[in-house]
């Protein structure tokens, strides 16, 4: 492995409005390339992701004035797009198909006159099965998500006071990081107070939606070490996909395709999850992170729940996660909420958030309804 | 099928339907549940299951459900994602395994005071849809042998 993270770029997040998803990615590009020590002429790959609305492609760079270019595509793996994206940069990086590439996510999902929950709940036109399956209100990650949790929740004894304690974690880390949204403390009674969005979901289950754009520079780790900024090398990735089986003997909500993903990217880092010093999980829903911490090995499948009380995931914790609010609490870029904050965590640069230990670092990515996975391990030291 | 008269009857926005979905809605109207088997490995899928999940294939025979399946998982859904679907209060978003083997992602009705469980034992039905819109296909609790299971 050769590849390292030379530099990490974030704009404004949250309600961010008046700024297209196009002049916002630019803005992380810029900040990134710069954080580097690097120009936009230094650039020659560009991965892009721009949520589900794909407001981004290949155009965009050339728009932004980069010069030619080596690699150049707009990648669709949902929430497991951002490992997905460094992973396909770090080995073009080994194999000399390019030498600097940048790696983009950037959204505007909100608009000033539509509520959050409008952005995700807009029906197209209700047709055929697609339509039998939305009049009957067996649609939408919130609605899908309370099912899969459920299912978790039966098999196991899982209780929404061990899914508070994910919230109520993550919501103290938030309390460190400037960029958070919601920073305010929160207790496990205040998650029990608040509202069913679709239950065993509450509304302090649930991520929030974000507009902003967020960017990294993949370079090898031999000129990473001559950039700006300390590297973040890549240790190990791997990727698991997953259909979401609808048939009797299905494990849906029970295991993910993080089983494969962890064990490929650990394997090739040459880890296991004890190494794991500060673990960034894709946290769409509180349940994600449980069900990810099983499937990766935290601990064995059926005990996340026992596993994240007492403030296990929380400052002071045995296991830093999350540690700057994640999607539940800082802001919602898909993998790059997780993937952003590892960089700042390996770095050191968490400050009143900074884990003691931050060594090596684990990046979920997950998305669809559980089908799509990514993992990356990275870690301080060349590899 | 059509729904019990113990049970209350959903609320649906009005669905249309399309070139591949026609057969599954005339079965709806009858009160049934169209699956797909397998022309090439006789496996059975749900009716919106493109290609077999287990040799790819396309192509397949559709059959009409027994009509009974267990419940597997559930949500209560308090925030609906569409205007229409608010009409009822709360409402149960459900995956019912069928006796034939396939999931189907159906909204669930209960008896009143009758809470949702894992292997609840249901009766799939159907209900026209708003505006003349095709008939819905659903899922009722059924009486299992000693009655409704207590809230």
């Amino acid at each position: 492995m050769n590849a390292a993270i030379a530099g990490l770029g974030l704009t404004e997040m949250g309600k961010v409005f008046g700024r297209s998803t196009a002049d916002l990615a630019a803005d992380a590009v810029r900040r990134a390339v710069t954080d580097a020590g690097l120009t936009l002429g230094d650039v020659d790959g560009m991965l892009m992701s721009s949520g589900m609305r794909n407001e981004l492609d290949p155009r965009f760079a050339f728009e932004l004035g980069l010069p030619r270019l080596r690699l150049l595509a707009a990648v669709q793996a949902f929430g497991a797009s951002a490992g997905s994206m460094i992973a396909s940069a770090a080995r073009a990086i080994a194999d000399g198909t390019a030498t600097t590439v940048v790696c983009l996510f950037a959204d505007t999902p909100l608009r000033s006159d539509a509520r959050a929950g409008a952005t995700w709940g807009r029906f197209t036109a209700l047709e055929g099965f697609h339509g039998w399956q939305l009049a009957g209100g067996v649609t939408t990650p919130n609605i899908l998500y309370a099912v899969a949790a459920r299912r978790h929740m039966e098999a196991y004894g899982t209780t929404t006071e061990q899914l508070a304690e994910i919230a109520v974690a993550q919501r103290a880390w938030a309390a460190g990081n400037p960029m958070a949204q919601f920073r305010t403390p929160l207790t496990v009674e205040d998650h029990q107070a608040s509202p069913w969005i679709a239950d065993p979901l509450r509304r302090l289950d649930c991520c929030l939606v974000s507009n902003g754009a967020a960017a990294v520079v993949v370079t090898s780790a031999e000129r990473a070490a001559d950039l700006a900024q300390p590297p973040v090398h890549v240790w190990g990735y791997g990727e698991g996909h997953r259909p979401r089986q609808l048939m009797a003997g299905s494990t849906w909500g029970i295991e993910t395709a993080a089983v494969e993903s962890g064990r490929t990217a650990m394997t090739r880092a040459g880890v296991t999850a004890a190494d794991i010093d500060v673990v960034e999980l894709y946290d769409c829903y509180t349940y994600t992170v449980l069900v990810t911490l099983e499937d990766y090995g935290f601990c064995p499948k059926g005990e996340g729940g026992a596993f994240v009380e007492g403030g296990r995931l929380a400052p002071g914790g045995d296991l830093a996660c999350n540690t700057g609010g994640g999607q539940l609490s800082s802001f919602y870029m898909w993998g790059y909420t997780p993937l952003s904050e590892a960089v700042i965590q390996v770095r050191g640069q968490g400050g009143d958030r900074q884990a003691p230990r931050h060594d090596v670092a684990l990046v979920s990515g997950n998305g669809g309804i559980l089908e799509y996975h990514s993992t990356l391990i990275l870690g301080r030291e060349a590899r | 099928m059509s729904s019990t008269a113990s049970m209350p009857t959903p609320t649906f926005p009005p669905v249309r339907r399309t070139t591949d979905s026609a057969d599954f809605f005339d079965a709806a109207a009858d009160g049934g549940v169209l699956l797909r088997r397998c022309d090439s490995c006789r496996m059975v899928r749900g009716p919106q299951v493109r290609w077999c999940p287990q040799c790819h294939e396309a192509a397949h025979q559709i059959q009409l459900a027994e009509g009974s399946g267990r419940l597997v998982s559930w949500a209560v859904v308090h925030r609906p994602p569409h205007p229409m679907l608010e009409a009822d209060g709360p409402y149960v978003a459900g995956l019912v395994e069928v006796d034939e083997g396939p999931w189907l992602p159906v909204r669930v009705v209960t008896a009143p005071n009758q809470a949702p469980h894992v292997g609840m034992l249901v009766r799939l039905v159907a209900s026209a849809s708003a505006e003349d819109g095709e008939a819905i296909v659903f899922a009722e609790a059924a009486f299992d042998a000693g009655g409704p299971t207590p809230a």
